[in-house]
């Protein structure tokens, strides 16, 4: 992992700290913000845009980003296309996160927004729709994204089998039964890897 | 008339732990009171407990379904008691609080030293095993709607349980006169009878609570 998100993110440490001594005391967000910078999360990220990379090979493009956390995933999305004409937007809906996203990734050219997405969302127009959280999310929701996206908008989606936390609702035992959960008309790629102690499950398709 | 009501989501309990609450009270109190069970699975809870199925949307795991009783659409109202399953009555617990206007939980006292005193502790001196509020009073339902905001996955991550949230999130609570339980754990002998004996930290099987 490159070493200036890492120091980046013991500044924000450092900003949290501060902050709990004068203002707002949230000191969980330290644990929060080293968690997302944590090596099974740049894994499984890289994993993605590796996979998406070669199915995906135009240099432009809107990619949509939901549940993007701190930024991880737009970071290394952005990583892999270069381009300034690929259009990036990470998307969360805890409003700290645009902040800290735009403090750990700043000039990354990507747009982070604080969105609910049951709010009116118009997914028809991205060339692909990627989520690494899906165990946080509901069932429902993942269908309504692929239900109100265009037919050629790529899905990136990832959960896992880590079924122990509370935040967890939306977990599978195998990519198989993720697969068929998102009743997608093609996949690409459907696959899981394990990241010490529980599995990361992806599907790729449309 | 007080409504009482307690929350059974997965298999950690079976119904036997709800009908036993509810026979109990029936023993213990003198006072009216309307018996609810908040569930996703009514078999084997008997008549006269009336179930309440799930909500919907959001969904939670485990100890954080406590916390949907604060929800208006539980429609609950006036003086209400939430117990745990896991806690056996011992005198009559429905007690007429002198105060309504705040949510009323248990109080840790026995929790002491020095790591309590510290401004930074996460872990709290209060537990929800036992809970009393007024569920006409509109504020209560602030704990629903704060928890239910963008913040509901960060707090989930947060927070073990709802009793922290309770804390942090800077909630006003009263706290229930110490005599009225007794810990199991940490309170093995006691000069006094209490009405509810509580067994936090304590794997507990249907036994322990006859």
């Amino acid at each position: 992992m490159n070493s200036e998100i890492l120091y980046r993110a013991l500044k924000l440490s450092e900003e949290v700290y501060d902050e709990s001594m004068y203002g707002i005391d949230d000191l969980y967000r330290i644990k929060d913000i080293i968690h997302s910078v944590d090596r099974n999360h740049w894994e499984g990220k890289k994993w993605l845009v590796e996979h998406f990379r070669n199915i995906y090979k135009y240099e432009s493009g809107h990619f949509y980003v939901t549940g993007g956390w701190y930024g991880m995933m737009a970071y290394q999305l952005r990583q892999m296309w270069l381009d300034n004409a690929m259009n990036i937007t990470s998307a969360d809906m805890d409003p700290m996160c645009e902040y800290y996203a735009w403090k750990l990734f700043p000039e990354s050219d990507i747009s982070f927004e604080t969105t609910n997405i049951n709010e009116d969302i118009d997914f028809s127009k991205f060339s692909a729709i990627i989520n690494t959280s899906c165990e946080h999310m509901e069932q429902e929701d993942l269908v309504s994204i692929i239900e109100r996206k265009n037919p050629n908008t790529w899905i990136c989606f990832q959960t896992n089998d880590f079924d122990d936390l509370n935040s967890h609702i939306n977990c599978f035992d195998t990519s198989g039964e993720f697969e068929r959960s998102l009743n997608l008309d093609t996949v690409k790629y459907s696959g899981t890897i394990a990241l010490g102690g529980f599995n990361r499950h992806m599907v790729i398709g449309r | 008339m007080y409504k009482v009501i307690c929350v059974k989501f997965g298999n950690k309990y079976g119904p036997e732990f709800v009908n036993k609450l509810y026979d109990d009270l029936n023993k213990y109190t003198k006072s009216e009171f309307k018996f609810y069970c908040y569930t996703d699975d009514a078999s084997g809870i008997q008549d006269g407990v009336n179930v309440i199925m799930p909500l919907g949307r959001p969904t939670l795991k485990g100890v954080w379904n406590k916390l949907r009783l604060f929800d208006s659409q539980m429609n609950l109202s006036g003086k209400t008691y939430f117990f745990d399953l896991d806690i056996r009555i011992q005198k009559d617990p429905l007690v007429d609080l002198d105060d309504w206007s705040r949510l009323t939980l248990v109080e840790s006292h026995w929790k002491v030293g020095k790591l309590y005193n510290r401004l930074s502790n996460y872990d709290v001196k209060i537990n929800s095993s036992v809970m009393a509020w007024d569920a006409s009073d509109g504020k209560m339902m602030e704990y629903w709607s704060h928890f239910n905001t963008g913040l509901r996955d960060y707090y989930l991550r947060k927070y073990v349980g709802i009793d922290r949230f309770i804390v942090h999130e800077n909630f006003e609570y009263n706290t229930f006169d110490h005599k009225y339980i007794q810990s199991k754990k940490y309170q093995e002998q006691i000069e006094y009878e209490a009405s509810i004996l509580t067994f936090e930290e304590i794997e507990v099987e249907f036994g322990d609570i006859i």
